[in-house]
């Protein structure tokens, strides 16, 4: 049973009977006038358990973006019903006005829709609508609530899209297909052309200049060469308890998905078949570039849903998930976190199976908070807060070296940096060859 | 909440069957009917509010069973505290009790029976006003026609004043030791120089209750000059206490707990009718002789009431009629605000928080354990080599360097003294909390210096790689440098 705000005027109102007739039976009287009342109107209102609720399945949104949720309900009962529908949204899916009028009569459907704006990455849900349904008065009315689950999946926000272009246009300009003259880099041989202004002459190639000489022109001939394709890149994220750490507002397992997404794309944009592993204890998302439809749209839905687990990374399992993948030598990124303990009992010792047959680029945040608290001497307390910063500075510095003698390449980086840089070291190991 | 309409399955074509909670008597509906859900409830409170039900039945049960009066002192009373025997006795002995229960009544009861006894008990609560300034300056038997005996029971100190007043002197109160403490009441003797008949056939009675101090005729004296009980048995209370103050006094009046006052009898000792006590030494003649002296016995005992009746006249005399019910009428319409406010528009949806550990905890952590040991040695230490590993990426010196190669190489670049700057990066000088300031002060000065002079600017907190000496230098923003309060390592 639901009392409402007019029920309250109403009996205000009354105020003025108790005062004109100032005995006690008057109020003995307004309240069973008011007691009448609600009784009639709950005896009016239509049932609100008479109503079907059906969800309409939502599509997938970007963190960040406004979506709709919609709801679809169906009378049954055979009195009209005036009231709310309320759509029980967590409060991180970011329902702004949950709660419709609505009036149906006998038999009616109605669509109402519930503007979102999700704060927060992964499977948002409504666990119920309710609806309370109004009498006739408005002075009192009865409420159910619907178990019927709506559900939202939100998708990381890809912030570091942004980046893309202009590393798109490097990896463009590494391919020669610019219109900046620039011989294309790499060590694939591509292609023959004629010989324009700006080429670097020791490009050109006497023999296929020669060969055509017979024809009308007297054309130089130059040698294009391009980066390596085809190429494989196995981007392994680890979820374990070091992802749950909070830097700079952002847990680090959300800045390493936006460092994956960003050289996800990016290597598959430059022809390169592209892997994404989320792992804890076991594989616990996976996206192939290889499959077909659009491999950025896989990523972002295996990654929708992912939180930190609780558990310790196992890392001795990564080769094999990697062998799985593939048995052919590829970049390896290993996005998780420099953290000695975590790192020298699982990363550090099956490093050299993976070193062995592929190129290995462990990428991590670093927290640009120590390098704050380092600064600071202002007073004692500071003085030995950024001496504990230094030491756990040289810890990691230490730790970087460590993997860079096992052959692997690091980057290390606040995290706003990450992708980019991440995108940066990729372009640059292309550029050299090295995949 | 159950509903008014028939619950028969509508079978219009809009009644889908595939709904997620369909009843069998609402098809399509996505919630149970009112009927099933009403069942559900009763199902799932059942248990509770069978064992309310049970524990309600039984307290009932227990209250009609038991005799309800149970009060101390009352005259129904079988309890330990009771008065029921002397009550009880009384009336064997043709003596009608009537229980008053307010001035008014008393007043109707007096004036019906001329004679009769009164006996006027405090026990709880001190007398209507008026009645007692009736009693002690005679009105209420001018006004009542009444004459008979009055019997002040364990009078209040009001009513001690009022029946003293003028004509009798009521120096001290003293309160005689309580069952409470365990102790046997002392026994107290009438005393020769008592003029009562009832106290003189009585004896001597042992109940605990007030003393008055008095030197108006008094009977049952705990000691007084030459006479009464003597310095009774009992020394060691406080009522012998307080007395054996001043024995030397030739104003030591008796300290008694029966005096004789020209209103009437006031006797201290209620105690000593109660149905654990009446047959103990003369406990019952002296119940007799003082309620029975006639065959009306008028018990007024004071209640509440009369203390309220007495108050000055409240506020709500002075306002006019509608206030009060109007008041009234707030309060339901407080409590129906309550009942609309209070209900919620749905259950409570709970947010599944994911797992977020700030990230320096640890470094953090290791600060405070360093400020709490004042470890001065490790952090000087800890400074000092991060400090020398940057200077050596700084001055491209490799990360193998030795001591003397970077102080050497920060030396020539700062234009100090070898010997200076050798003495600026001793760890080993640092043994206080002043030094270890100064000394982190001066390293992070001469490290900017050293940054400065090959062409970068100071360190700042933004920069991606402070000792990366490739690193572009962007404008400084010396206003982060100090808010890093909350932030968190990695461990």
């Amino acid at each position: 049973m639901v009392l409402t705000g007019r029920l309250l005027g109403l009996a205000l109102a009354l105020s003025i009977v108790v005062v004109a007739v100032p005995v006690p039976a008057t109020v003995a009287v307004c309240l069973a006038l008011l007691a009448v009342l609600v009784v009639v109107d709950l005896l009016l209102a239509g049932s609100p358990r008479r109503i079907r609720v059906d969800r309409v399945p939502t599509e997938a949104v970007r963190l960040g973006r406004t979506t709709t949720a919609t709801t679809a309900v169906h009378h049954q009962g055979r009195r009209r019903l005036h009231g709310l529908l309320r759509d029980g949204w967590q409060p991180s899916a970011g329902a702004e006005a949950p709660e419709h009028r609505i009036a149906l009569s006998p038999g009616e459907r109605r669509r109402v829709a519930t503007a979102l704006r999700p704060t927060r990455r992964g499977r948002l849900v409504s666990p119920s609508a309710t609806i309370r349904s109004l009498g006739p008065l408005g002075l009192a009315g009865r409420q159910v609530t619907h178990h019927v689950p709506h559900e939202l999946r939100v998708l990381p926000a890809f912030s570091s899209r942004r980046h893309l272009p202009s590393k798109l246009q490097r990896l463009r300009e590494l391919d020669g297909q610019t219109a900046v003259q620039l011989r294309g880099a790499g060590t694939e041989f591509d292609s023959l052309r004629e010989y324009v202004r700006g080429d670097d002459v020791r490009s050109i190639d006497w023999r296929a200049t020669a060969r055509r000489q017979g024809g009308a022109g007297q054309q130089l001939v130059v040698r294009t060469w391009r980066p390596e394709r085809d190429r494989r890149v196995v981007l392994c994220l680890d979820t374990s308890r070091t992802s749950a750490a909070r830097v700079a507002d952002e847990p680090v397992l959300d800045t390493g998905m936006e460092a994956s997404l960003l050289l996800g794309v990016l290597a598959a944009g430059a022809g390169d078949r592209v892997d994404f592993l989320g792992f804890d204890r076991d594989v616990s998302a996976r996206a192939r570039s290889a499959a077909s439809g659009d491999f950025l749209h896989r990523m972002v839905h295996a990654m929708a849903e992912l939180e930190p687990q609780l558990v310790e990374a196992d890392f001795s399992q990564l080769p094999a998930h990697v062998q799985k993948v593939t048995s052919q030598r590829s970049l390896v990124v290993v996005l998780t976190s420099l953290d000695s303990a975590s790192l020298e009992e699982g990363l550090l010792p099956v490093l050299p199976q993976l070193t062995q047959k592929h190129l290995v680029l462990v990428a991590a945040v670093r927290d640009p908070e120590l390098d704050r608290r380092s600064l600071a001497r202002g007073d004692l307390g500071e003085v030995y807060r950024a001496a504990a910063a230094e030491r756990a500075m040289i810890e990691r510095q230490a730790l970087i070296s460590q993997l860079g003698a096992l052959g692997a390449e690091v980057v290390d980086a606040p995290p706003h940096e990450l992708p980019p840089q991440l995108a940066d070291a990729y372009i640059r190991l292309k550029a050299a060859g090295r995949l | 909440m159950t509903d008014s309409h028939p619950t028969s399955a509508e079978t219009t074509a809009s009644a889908e069957a595939a709904a997620p909670a369909p009843s069998a008597d609402m098809p399509g509906a996505t919630v149970e009917s009112g009927r099933t859900a009403l069942r559900r409830t009763w199902r799932r409170w059942q248990f509770w509010v069978l064992l309310v039900v049970c524990g309600m039945t039984l307290t009932l049960a227990q209250q009609l069973l038991t005799t309800p009066d149970v009060a101390p002192y009352s005259l129904g009373s079988t309890e330990q505290d009771g008065y029921r025997a002397v009550a009880g006795v009384l009336e064997d002995q043709g003596v009608t009790i009537h229980e008053v229960g307010g001035a008014e009544q008393l007043r109707t009861r007096l004036s019906e029976h001329p004679e009769a006894t009164m006996v006027g008990f405090e026990a709880d609560w001190p007398m209507d006003r008026s009645i007692r300034s009736g009693l002690a300056d005679g009105t209420l038997a001018e006004e009542t026609g009444w004459q008979g005996e009055t019997v002040f029971l364990s009078p209040s100190g009001e009513t001690l004043d009022a029946v003293g007043s003028g004509r009798l002197d009521v120096e001290d109160l003293v309160t005689g030791p309580s069952l409470d403490l365990g102790e046997q009441p002392p026994v107290l003797r009438a005393g020769p120089a008592c003029p009562s008949p009832a106290a003189r056939s009585a004896g001597s009675i042992a109940a605990s209750g007030d003393l008055y101090r008095t030197d108006l005729p008094s009977c049952f004296a705990r000691f007084g000059p030459g006479d009464g009980g003597g310095p009774a048995e009992t020394g060691e209370n406080s009522a012998a206490a307080s007395s054996g103050d001043e024995p030397s006094s030739e104003t030591t009046a008796p300290a008694a707990t029966m005096v004789l006052t020209d209103a009437g009898a006031v006797f201290g000792s209620p105690d000593a009718f109660t149905n654990s006590t009446i047959a103990d030494e003369g406990h019952a003649a002296l119940g007799l002789w003082l309620f029975g002296q006639d065959e009306d016995l008028v018990w007024y005992r004071s209640t509440a009431a009369d203390v309220a009746d007495a108050a000055p006249g409240s506020a709500w005399d002075h306002l006019p009629d509608w206030v009060a019910t109007l008041s009234w009428w707030l309060v339901i319409v407080a409590g129906l605000l309550i009942l609309v406010a209070g209900r919620r528009r749905g259950p409570i949806i709970s947010e599944p928080l994911p797992v977020q550990v700030p990230a320096s905890e640890t470094a953090e952590g290791r600060a405070r354990l360093y400020q709490q040991v004042d470890a001065v040695d490790a952090a000087a230490r800890t400074l000092r080599s991060a400090h020398m590993l940057r200077l050596a990426r700084l001055l491209r010196l490799g990360p193998a360097a030795e001591e003397p190669a970077i102080v050497h190489a920060t030396a020539s670049t700062t234009g100090r003294e070898p010997r200076a700057v050798a003495r600026m990066l001793d760890a080993a000088a640092v043994t206080s909390s002043s030094d270890l300031l100064r000394f982190s002060q001066e390293l992070a000065a001469l490290e900017d210096e050293v940054r400065i002079r090959s062409g970068l600017g100071p360190r700042r907190p933004d920069s991606a790689d402070p000792a990366d000496p490739a690193d572009p230098a962007d404008p400084a923003d010396p206003a982060d440098r100090h808010d890093g309060s909350d932030g968190l390592s990695r461990d």
